[in-house]
């Protein structure tokens, strides 16, 4: 479970404070896909990286009582000149995994073959995604972030995700932000409406689509 | 589940491990001779002050031979301008890796910090026996001396590694200042010289400069009876703790800078 206690998170935008999120309290529970849908800029990948930890609240507490994962096809915290196992490992060392069994499913999970012991650099944008997702597969999460900005991978790829994500439904929850209705519905049973700072939640998804439907335009 | 204090710096302790084992292969890794470098570097800047002071025939004191003279001015410098210049870029050059939750801003610094203490100390091992294989006198007196300066070279480059990257977050220019402060240093920390054979006016200057007394300090412990009435380990040891302690709090301070970088 995921607690978010009184979040607020607001950052200097020039001379003004631009309020990201405004006093959410929110209690994430396991077991149902959560969608968050929000128009461009209404802070959607700054929630998930609070929820994640990357980044701390304004004020506020955020209580975690499951294995979070780090935003899906994240590949910023490659080091270039490293081999793709050199960076494996030092992952697996900071989450206090096996090494060899994850590096074991890394490679078979990536595809990446003989690219393992390349340097990051030399990588396609793909193939990073692909190291990146098959390393948070390899370490057993309780919940995924996922944000759609950053899908990885080309469509036999995805199709593979999918399926890794169906298989392991009962133990992993997936939380996915998205300003694309299609994306939550494919994934997710309960959806949440972050607009203007403010986080709704709906149990029913149609409710929630039809609510973000009627939001006015996004204004800058 | 009850996260406790031991928790979290258990947690720490394998981050800080996990980021030396890393750097260990930035550091030097696209460098053929790779770790080589770290003592070929210091034994040719002990070279070159080591022909000058041949040159002028200046005498290093009390007997001292002139390369264990200049290691015991230049390792522990190393390791105080290592860390503060490494430090220096540690947190923003790592400023991405703070998507993994355990990781905290000051982890890379600590990391670099200790892994530039660890190897200088290995340097100056292998420099002090090469000097001694090449017939020159090497004798330690006090090793404690010599630890303990190797532990204050530490403590000021993890305060001023941690003092100068808040800087940096919050004012980019440190990063062009601190290069011309360590120039400055350089020459006036009595790192090719002693504060023994300088006239008694520059001295009295020279004092207050806590890197002159780790320096001597460091000497001390290669001779009897160096001067120690020049040395005052307490100034140097109180500089370096209130440098950690202002370092630290601009520290936590200047993370709010990191948020909106990332």
């Amino acid at each position: 479970m995921i607690e978010l206690i009184n979040i607020s998170k607001h950052y200097p935008l020039g001379r003004r404070k631009k309020i990201v999120l405004r006093n959410i309290n929110a209690r994430i529970e396991p077991g149902r896909n959560l969608g968050i849908l929000g128009q461009n800029g209404a802070g959607k990948s700054t929630l998930l990286r609070l929820i994640g930890g990357a980044e701390l609240p304004t004020t506020g507490k955020i209580f975690r009582q499951a294995k979070v994962s780090w935003p899906i096809g994240f590949s910023g915290g490659f080091h270039g000149s490293l081999t793709g196992r050199e960076n494996l490992n030092f992952i697996c060392r900071i989450f206090d995994v096996d090494i060899d069994k994850v590096a074991e499913f890394v490679e078979e999970f990536s595809g990446l073959g003989d690219y393992m012991h390349m340097p990051v650099n030399t990588y396609s944008s793909g193939m990073k995604a692909k190291l990146a997702f098959g390393l948070s597969m390899a370490i057993d999460f309780d919940f995924y972030l996922i944000d759609e900005v950053t899908a990885v991978g080309d469509a036999s790829f995805q199709k593979k995700s999918k399926a890794e994500f169906d298989r392991r439904k009962d133990h992993s929850t997936l939380l996915v932000v998205s300003h694309n209705i299609n994306t939550i519905r494919e994934h997710c049973e309960t959806v949440a409406i972050l607009h203007e700072g403010d986080l709704t939640f709906f149990d029913d998804l149609d409710d929630g689509i039809a609510f973000y439907n009627d939001l006015p335009a996004a204004k800058h | 589940m009850a996260v406790t204090l031991l928790d979290g710096f258990k947690v720490q302790k394998r981050v800080v491990w996990a980021l030396m084992l890393r750097e260990t292969k930035t550091l030097f890794g696209k460098h053929k001779l790779g770790y080589l470098w770290a003592v070929i570097n210091a034994s040719f800047q002990v070279g070159v002050f080591w022909f000058i002071r041949e040159v002028a025939g200046a005498q290093p004191p009390h007997g001292m031979s002139t390369p264990v003279f200049l290691l015991g001015g230049f390792i522990p410098w190393l390791i105080f301008n290592n860390g503060v210049t490494d430090g220096m870029n540690a947190i923003w050059a790592n400023r991405t890796l703070l998507t993994y939750p355990q990781l905290f801003p000051l982890d890379p610094l600590i990391a670099r910090v200790l892994l530039q203490s660890a190897m200088q100390t290995v340097v100056f091992a292998i420099l002090l026996c090469t000097a001694w294989g090449m017939g020159q006198h090497v004798e330690i007196v006090t090793p404690h001396a010599i630890f303990i300066s190797l532990l204050l070279a530490l403590l000021l480059g993890f305060g001023g590694g941690a003092m100068c990257s808040a800087l940096n977050l919050m004012w980019p220019t440190t990063s062009q200042l601190v290069p011309m402060l360590m120039r400055l240093l350089f020459f006036t920390s009595g790192l090719f010289f002693t504060i023994v054979d300088l006239p008694s006016s520059l001295r009295a200057i020279l004092y207050y400069n806590p890197l002159t007394h780790m320096i001597e300090y460091m000497r001390s412990g290669f001779v009897t009876d160096y001067g120690e009435h020049y040395i005052s380990l307490s100034y140097a040891f109180t500089f370096a703790l209130i440098l950690l302690v202002f370092g630290l709090l601009l520290e936590r301070y200047a993370r709010r800078y990191l948020d909106r970088m990332v």
